[in-house]
């Protein structure tokens, strides 16, 4: 089914809507769970929560890229959960090996977390991928955003493990200075 | 900064770089070490990166215009005291006003919608009503009963005060408005202000009106023949609602929905 199909069965609260976005989207949605938090029970209720969070947000919302905007919500869902696990439940996930290569951009420092400047650092962040190269932003957002690990991103790319390391760890450079000069305090 | 931070904030970055990066995980696999496959992956990404969605937003909700269908009730005597209908352990009581008149007011505002947005900034949209309310966007709409669903969810904005000197721009946002229907003819407007009563392009008439309660909130509402209005005050918020083609039984059961919430 079509993705704008199965928007206007949410938006007819029709409950295939869930069954389609199952059919379609689950394995994807699992997918993105399980490299945040390591865990099939833990994953498989943030899919199930991304759910009930979609049938709620349509009306009014009318996605444009369904996949995406269900991507999203299974992540933050996941790092919501993630943030609120014991420190030992944390560890084994794709997820929290890349916190700590991302530690590379930041200083560690306490933030207040306004939403507002949430906004401003994912548009900084933005315009810095999108003048990136487009394997450096594919391979960028397979990691940070994705949460793949570094052989399966290896596994979809021409270059060898050490090379998409490489492109990482220059990224994360080249990311650290971009937001230095776009006055974040790190 | 945190890199937890700095890892939650991709998840507002825009759909469509989400999507290039999407296209490129579903495609085969990649021969390593070939010059020729590298240039063929490149030749496929420049492909990605100029096909690359635009978002279009294709939906056109119906824009509500002033509420201009009141009917005018004819003056008549107060409905008795209706005692609930809900559960024991919920005390309501309902008395419904008749209409002795209705006046028209003035509305200097615009609506601004919130449908055709990215999701990014529906998220930001999102925190905004948080902040504002004090209550999540999704608890507030998880209030609404069983049976009604929202089909529209706009603001009142109005032209603000700086300095003393109004601003020229709608860009103070004072209601939180949401439609509804119950699918059975029943309809339903429940606009929110947390620091005054919502705006309504009419007020009514009725001298000495009587209060109703529910669960202790106070409440005043007039109308009759499945037309009803009411204007209450309850846990930070100032309530404005208006619901057509339902029942006593059903007007009692909305406002208990939203006024009895645990």
């Amino acid at each position: 089914m079509q993705d704008h199909q199965i928007v206007e069965l949410y938006w007819q609260r029709d409950e295939a809507a869930i069954r389609e976005t199952e059919t379609k989207y689950g394995e994807y949605l699992l997918h993105i769970a399980r490299n945040i938090l390591f865990d099939h029970e833990d994953s498989r209720e943030s899919v199930n929560d991304t759910y009930l969070k979609a049938w709620n947000s349509m009306p009014p919302y009318r996605p444009d890229v369904l996949r995406a905007f269900l991507g999203k919500i299974t992540r933050q869902l996941s790092i919501d959960r993630y943030r609120t696990r014991t420190r030992d439940k944390r560890g084994g996930s794709e997820y929290a090996l890349s916190l700590s290569e991302l530690e590379e951009c930041v200083s560690g420092g306490d933030v207040t977390g306004r939403v507002v400047d949430q906004f401003l650092l994912a548009g900084a962040i933005e315009s810095w991928l999108r003048k990136q190269r487009p394997d450096t932003r594919q391979i960028f957002l397979e990691r940070y955003y994705y949460g793949d690990s570094v052989a399966e991103i290896t596994a979809r790319h021409p270059f060898t493990p050490s090379k998409v390391k490489s492109i990482l760890h220059r990224a994360r450079l080249s990311l650290r200075e971009a937001l230095k000069q776009e006055g974040f305090d790190l | 900064m945190t890199a937890q931070y700095l890892s939650e904030s991709l998840n507002l970055l825009s759909d469509d770089l989400l999507y290039e990066t999407d296209r490129a995980r579903l495609a085969p696999a990649k021969k390593k070490h070939s010059i020729r496959n590298w240039s063929a992956l490149a030749a496929c990404l420049c492909i990605l990166a100029v096909g690359a969605a635009v978002v279009t937003p294709h939906f056109s909700p119906t824009v509500p215009g002033p509420n201009t269908d009141n009917p005018i009730i004819s003056p008549g005597e107060v409905v008795p005291d209706t005692p609930g209908t809900t559960a024991p352990e919920v005390e309501v009581t309902l008395r419904i006003n008749t209409l002795n008149g209705v006046g028209v007011a003035d509305m200097d505002l615009k609506i601004k919608h919130y449908d055709k947005l990215p999701y990014d900034v529906w998220q930001m949209v999102l925190a905004e009503f948080h902040d504002n309310t004090d209550i999540p966007y999704e608890d507030f709409t998880t209030r609404f009963p069983e049976g009604w669903q929202k089909t529209n969810f706009y603001s009142h904005m109005i032209r603000g005060y700086k300095d003393g000197v109004r601003s020229e721009e709608y860009d103070t946002l004072h209601d939180y408005v949401f439609t509804l229907e119950n699918g059975d003819g029943g309809s339903a407007t429940v606009a929110i202000c947390p620091f005054e009563t919502p705006l309504r392009d009419c007020f009514f008439v009725s001298e000495n009106p009587k209060e109703s309660t529910i669960n202790g909130t106070p409440l005043v509402i007039h109308g009759d023949s499945g037309l009803y209005m009411t204007s209450f005050f309850h846990e930070g918020l100032y309530y404005d609602i208006e619901l057509s083609g339902i029942s006593k039984s059903e007007l009692e059961e909305f406002l208990v929905a939203l006024i009895v919430t645990e």
